[in-house]
């Protein structure tokens, strides 16, 4: 079991942005071991940049990332994967033409059964998909398999954008259950939402973000009151 | 009508679009899956065609074709992932206009080595005997050639195909098409996948390069003139499409010789019409690449 103080992502001074258009300034934010740390704010806030800029999905980055010592901010995304960072992007982002098989063990160039095995245990919906197209998935199991293609590069932080965007509620609440039972194994969590509600559920600690703008809040951003209905 | 003619034509068509297809599909899959122009991809094809030439007049039509066939595509693989480690890498971040550049200089660079080392005349040599003949069939008289150098593209069609279907690489690629940055953040090393496809385009492109020498006349003006039609096949086939690529180019082959039937000269100028004619209706070519802007 991972000391909750150890901290897996440390962040500071990070700017980033496309061409000549700063979105995120000076941005700052730490992941501990196993902590699950929401990032709210309203649509265009930056949320996307920002995890874009950390697994480097943009390349217009400078500042500070580091995850476990190790200094990323100059590295391909491919070696950030390879130090435990794992993103599911907003809407899942799958290779629409591949099956979910495929797409689940892309990242790993030899793979057995038993390295899927982890992921048909959280998500048993993926098994009766596994030839399917991604193409052709609900917006559910698109982010269903994307959280799986992300595990199966046994991430130590897994960044998320959106997860809840688009989804039913039942399939919110569905997301939550995996998303409790993975910081549960260990894995540490940044959670870009808007949606407050959902980052109440899941999150230890949040921060907001506005205009690029990112500020720790010392209170969950909402009161209390949906959370209980929901929960 | 003159059927034997027309039947002659439609092959000679066939077997010409098969040629375009195996240009054509490695630089689609460059270009549509990793980003990458390389106008410079018609240079392998005629370095190909004269070193072809030179196996044929070192060890005769027979061995050299042969052997041709097997050592020129590979040296053309390894001098492509060459220029891509030490040319190409450096300009990937000055978005297309470095590529171009790049590929451009080295279309008039390769151009003008070739001029140095074979010459400016034409060469052509004798074709072995085996496909120097006809093939009768049904009362119609094919090129034995031509069908030869079918043979040739369907295999290596074939070899396409398990490599896209079956291979990790292939799965990589066609996931790249969908989504090229995506591919970086589960942990695949795109910058090596861009070099492994340089290589297998530029292997496609030397196949292609070798079965032309039978057709004669290799020139320095070979390396334009099939980029060009390498670039409408891709736009009639849809960007990244490998297999709308091999409909394009059988479809431009084919109504390019037949044309010649109706028209004196300006066979190319079919190449155009058809694009034009297909883009009129599809404007994204025969095949899109799904949730791609």
């Amino acid at each position: 079991m991972a000391k909750t103080s150890e901290t897996v992502l440390h962040v500071a001074g990070l700017d980033a942005g496309y061409g000549h258009v700063k979105v995120i300034r000076g941005g700052a934010i730490d992941v501990s071991a196993g902590e699950i740390v929401g990032l709210v704010g309203r649509n265009g806030a930056g949320k996307t940049t920002f995890l874009a800029a950390l697994c480097g999905l943009i390349p217009d980055v400078s500042g500070q990332i580091t995850m476990q010592g190790r200094e990323l901010v100059n590295l391909p995304s491919h070696k950030r994967v390879e130090s435990g960072m794992g993103i599911v992007p907003s809407g899942g982002r799958l290779f629409k033409s591949l099956t979910v098989e495929e797409n689940l063990t892309i990242g790993t160039p030899q793979y057995s059964e038993a390295d899927l095995a982890p992921v048909l245990k959280l998500f048993p919906e993926l098994e009766k998909l596994r030839l399917r197209y991604a193409g052709k998935l609900s917006g559910g199991e698109r982010q269903m398999v994307a959280i799986g293609r992300a595990l199966m590069l046994r991430p130590r932080l897994l960044l998320l954008d959106e997860p809840s965007e688009g989804l039913a509620p039942i399939v919110v609440l569905r997301l939550v259950q995996a998303i409790k039972a993975l910081r549960a194994q260990g894995v540490a969590m940044l959670v870009a939402e808007q949606n407050i509600k959902f980052t109440d559920l899941v999150c230890d600690s949040w921060f907001s973000i506005d205009k690029g703008m990112i500020a720790s809040l010392a209170h969950r951003p909402c009161a209390p009151a949906p959370q209980t209905a929901i929960a | 009508m003159n059927w034997q003619l027309f039947s002659a034509q439609v092959l000679a068509g066939t077997a010409n679009g098969a040629l375009y297809f195996l240009v054509a599909s490695g630089l689609t899959l460059l270009w549509g899956a990793l980003g990458v122009v390389n106008l410079a991809h018609g240079s392998f094809f005629m370095l190909s065609a004269f070193a072809g030439a030179l196996c044929i007049q070192t060890w005769g039509p027979e061995i050299g074709l042969i052997v041709a066939l097997v050592i020129v595509p590979l040296a053309a693989a390894l001098f492509a992932c060459t220029l891509e480690m030490t040319l190409f890498r450096p300009v990937y971040k000055s978005a297309m206009w470095g590529q171009l550049l790049v590929s451009f200089g080295l279309v008039l660079a390769l151009n003008n080595i070739a001029r140095l080392v074979f010459g400016t005349q034409a060469i052509s040599v004798a074709p072995p005997k085996m496909l120097s003949g006809f093939v009768e069939f049904g009362g119609l008289r094919l090129a034995s050639y031509q069908l030869g150098v079918l043979v040739v593209t369907a295999l290596v069609a074939l070899f396409l195909w398990r490599l896209l279907t079956r291979s990790r690489t292939g799965r990589l690629i066609r996931a790249a098409v969908d989504d090229p940055q995506m591919l970086g953040a589960v942990g695949v090393d795109v910058q090596r996948l861009r070099t492994m496809v340089m290589g297998i385009a530029a292997l496609l492109a030397g196949i292609a390069g070798v079965i032309a020498v039978p057709r004669g006349a290799i020139n320095l003006g070979l390396d334009v003139q099939i980029i060009v039609i390498a670039f409408a096949v891709i736009v009639i086939g849809g960007l990244g499409a490998v297999w709308g690529s091999l409909a394009a180019a059988l479809v431009i082959g084919i109504a390019e010789a037949v044309s010649t039937m109706f028209l004196d000269q300006g066979g190319e100028v079919v190449i155009f019409a058809v694009m034009v004619i297909v883009l009129l209706f599809r404007p994204t070519g025969f095949r899109t690449i799904a949730g791609r802007d």
